[in-house]
């Protein structure tokens, strides 16, 4: 087991690797980088910024100098948009009061995937157990809506349910002009004077009220996910024939659905927990972009849209290695629980 | 509960008995089954009606999609609310009233009010604005309109307009094309490339099937929509529409690849042990005959199940970056690209024109029905499938 594990870490290195030249090259042939909106100006002050930020180099220099900075003081490079060194741009930038975009994305995608476990397995063996009924008709088509359901919708349709049927905005004023309520202030994370105050029971309570729209979009797809290969996972035990055994014997429903059925059909489930992280990322990410939210992933949105190229190569890197992560996560789960898997 | 099959439960259970000894045929067995599943055959329906409605939407649609419309002073109708309330009826004639600005000046709102003294009659098979009918012939016949010239204020928006004064509904429509198209377009290409690269791995094995197994690896390790924004950042500002959707289907179809490569990998990993495989090359016939005469007809059904639940991703995706308006461009439409006007002055525009929503209801049916079309076919193929049940 332990030479299975250590190998499949060593694969990792050069999977990486490759990843950082695909990350690297892509973000190369962007046109334009940060000196471009120089070259209007004057033709000398765009050589001066293109000298001084190395980008005159061959680009087999460039990327060799990028992966050498990493691999000995793991630098990742300097973001010239915001002149501070990439790391801290994505991952620590902020205060404690207002916490950094690392802290928020881990809360966030560890907090959902948390609540969409606990909602999803429930919901996943009650309908495998009433199997039929318009019970489990509904639950699966509440999975369907979850999966179908395009997340920038919903996060808008949320915001406008939030916005104006409701108009529980923090900042509502009747507008003379508009001639209606108008609120504003459901994105972000907190409202106004929050952001930089000091923790306190009255900011946690505005962090929760912004939070539940994110945890929703973030949540809805892998719910329904989650939910589907619950049922169908307890539907296959509940057809074995050992389950019929421990009816015969005389055990009640209860037990045999939770104690031979569930705990069977959790094993496969048990190797998916690894791959939910990245398969949130999706969801996370429109999320970000469109409730405004500090995460990692509006820093990488905001770089591309504003050209900061060792930002956004190291957000894809960021992001591939939580993929490989996850993966090699659920590959380990996998052969933990299932004892029939060869480590070969 | 379960009861001990009898001979009597065994062949009522059975529902696929042949009728007068005839054997079904394998393709026939699985129509039956499909048709069972009442919603997946169903959302079949929905997906034919939509494909349809889009392929002639420039007849279907009142207006073409990139025709502003503006009143007599050069002022454009921006955001007209949905006029599907405001019809009415002259005994069974329905007709609207003309359009009207209004102006409160005690709440400084402005809005639009219908001009009671105009009244346009809504009229069948009505000649309207020109346009192309399926892209060849130039004809002006509308399915239904008013028939009145781009500047005249009695227009039907049946979904109201965006900020040009151009309809809603005939850019749903024909943005459908986009929309719904790009999906299957996608998958196509990607399966192109997948049973290729995952035939060529599973039929050969060996140092091949390694190779290729690495780049799916690698391919599988990269986050999808992250790279995909970042490669359509690449794709040059200046490139002309069309080139642009080519570049985006491009994009998709390399991000794509590679899990489809691996489906098909397995199954030519299952199906090159089997003795007709092995017949076939004691025939002498070559490799690429074996692969595409013999090997990839009896996985044919598995491949298109696959692709049916492959599409809806990327009709998601491609809504995604439109809206983000990193995809499709003008003057092309999408129904992303549709929703991007929400993005500028977000708030204000979700409070006062909410109408922009309606693509997202079209995209969601559209996935919906895509969902529940490849279950019912991945139920219908699968011949040891009895766990389910008729589905919902």
């Amino acid at each position: 087991m332990l030479g299975y594990i250590l190998r499949r870490l060593l694969y990792i290195v050069p999977l990486l690797l490759l990843i950082s030249v695909i990350a690297f090259l892509v973000v190369k042939i962007e046109p334009g980088n940060f000196c471009t909106p120089l070259r209007i100006q004057s033709q000398a002050l765009y050589q001066r910024c293109v000298a001084s930020t190395g980008m005159d180099r061959p680009l087999v220099v460039q990327y060799g100098k990028w992966l050498w900075g990493i691999v000995t003081q793991f630098n990742f490079g300097y973001s010239f948009q915001n002149q501070q060194p990439v790391l801290r741009q994505l991952f620590t930038a902020g205060s404690w009061q207002s916490g950094t975009p690392l802290f928020w994305t881990l809360v966030l995608s560890l907090g959902t995937m948390l609540l969409s476990w606990l909602l999803a397995v429930p919901l996943g063996i009650y309908a495998a157990t009433h199997r039929g009924s318009w019970r489990d008709w509904g639950v699966n088509l509440f999975s369907y809506v979850g999966l179908s359901i395009p997340n920038f919708t919903l996060a808008i349709a949320l915001l406008w349910l939030l916005v104006v049927v409701f108009q529980v905005g923090h900042n509502c004023w009747n507008s003379a002009q508009l001639g209606q309520t108008v609120c504003l202030g459901v994105s972000g994370l907190f409202d106004g004077d929050f952001v930089s105050a000091p923790w306190s029971l009255e900011k946690f309570l505005d962090l929760l009220w912004h939070l539940w729209p994110a945890v929703l979009v973030i949540g809805a797809a892998n719910l329904a996910t989650i939910v589907r290969y619950v049922r169908s996972e307890m539907l296959d035990v509940l057809g074995q024939p050992y389950i019929q055994t421990a009816r015969a014997k005389g055990l009640g429903e209860r037990l045999v659905t939770y104690k031979h059925a569930f705990k069977n059909a959790l094993n496969p489930l048990i190797s998916m927990l690894g791959y939910w992280l990245p398969a949130m990322f999706e969801g996370t990410l429109v999320a970000a972009m469109i409730l405004q939210l500090p995460l990692v992933e509006k820093v990488y949105w905001t770089a591309l849209r504003q050209g900061d190229q060792y930002v956004v190569m190291t957000g894809l890197l960021f992001f591939s290695a939580i993929l490989i992560g996850g993966n090699l996560l659920s590959d380990l789960l996998l052969a933990w629980v299932n004892p029939k898997i060869r480590y070969q | 509960m379960k009861t001990e099959p009898t001979e009597e439960t065994c062949r009522g259970e059975w529902p696929f008995a042949p009728t007068n000894n005839k054997p079904l045929s394998q393709s026939r067995l699985i129509w039956r089954r499909f048709r069972q599943h009442r919603a997946g055959y169903l959302a079949g329906w929905v997906l034919a009606i939509m494909a349809l409605s889009v392929f002639f939407a420039g007849f279907l649609a009142p207006y073409p999609a990139t025709s502003p419309h503006s009143d007599a002073q050069n002022l454009p109708y921006a955001y007209v609310p949905p006029m599907l309330g405001r019809i009415h009826f002259q005994g069974l004639r329905p007709f609207v009233y003309g359009l009207k600005r209004t102006y409160d000046p005690l709440t400084s709102v402005r809005g639009y009010g219908e001009d009671t003294s105009q009244v346009y009659y809504l009229k069948l098979f009505v000649h309207g604005e020109p346009y192309r009918f399926l892209g060849l012939l130039p004809t002006d016949l509308h399915l239904f309109g008013t028939g009145q010239p781009p500047d005249s204020p009695g227009q039907f928006f049946p979904l109201g307009t965006d900020r040009f004064g151009r309809d809603l509904f005939s850019r749903i429509l024909i943005g459908g094309r986009i929309s719904l198209g790009i999906g299957p377009l996608v998958v196509l290409l990607s399966f192109a490339v997948g049973i290729l690269l995952g035939g060529l791995s599973g039929y050969y094995g060996g140092g091949t099937d390694t190779v290729i197994q690495r780049t799916v690896e690698v391919a599988m390790s990269l986050p999808r929509l992250a790279l995909l924004l970042a490669l359509s950042a690449a794709l040059p500002p200046q490139l002309p529409a069309i080139s642009r959707f080519w570049g985006i289907v491009a994009i998709l179809t390399l991000v794509g690849w590679a899990p489809l490569a691996r489906v098909v990998r397995g199954q030519f990993l299952a199906l090159r042990e089997e003795s007709f495989v092995l017949a076939a090359r004691a025939l002498g016939l070559g490799d690429l005959r074996i692969i595409f005469k013999h090997i990839l007809p009896n996985t044919a059904s598995y491949l298109i199940v696959a692709a049916t639940l492959a599409a809806p991703s990327v009709i998601l995706l491609e809504s995604v970056l439109s809206f983000f308006r990193f995809g499709v461009q003008e003057p092309l439409v999408s129904w992303g690209l549709l929703m991007a006007d929400l993005q500028d002055n977000f708030q204000y525009q979700i409070q006062f024109h909410p109408w922009l929503l309606i693509p997202g209801l079209f995209i969601f049916i559209t996935v919906l029905a895509f969902n529940y079309l490849g279950d019912a076919l991945r139920d219908a193929v699968d011949p040891f499938n009895i766990a389910e049940g008729p589905g919902i």
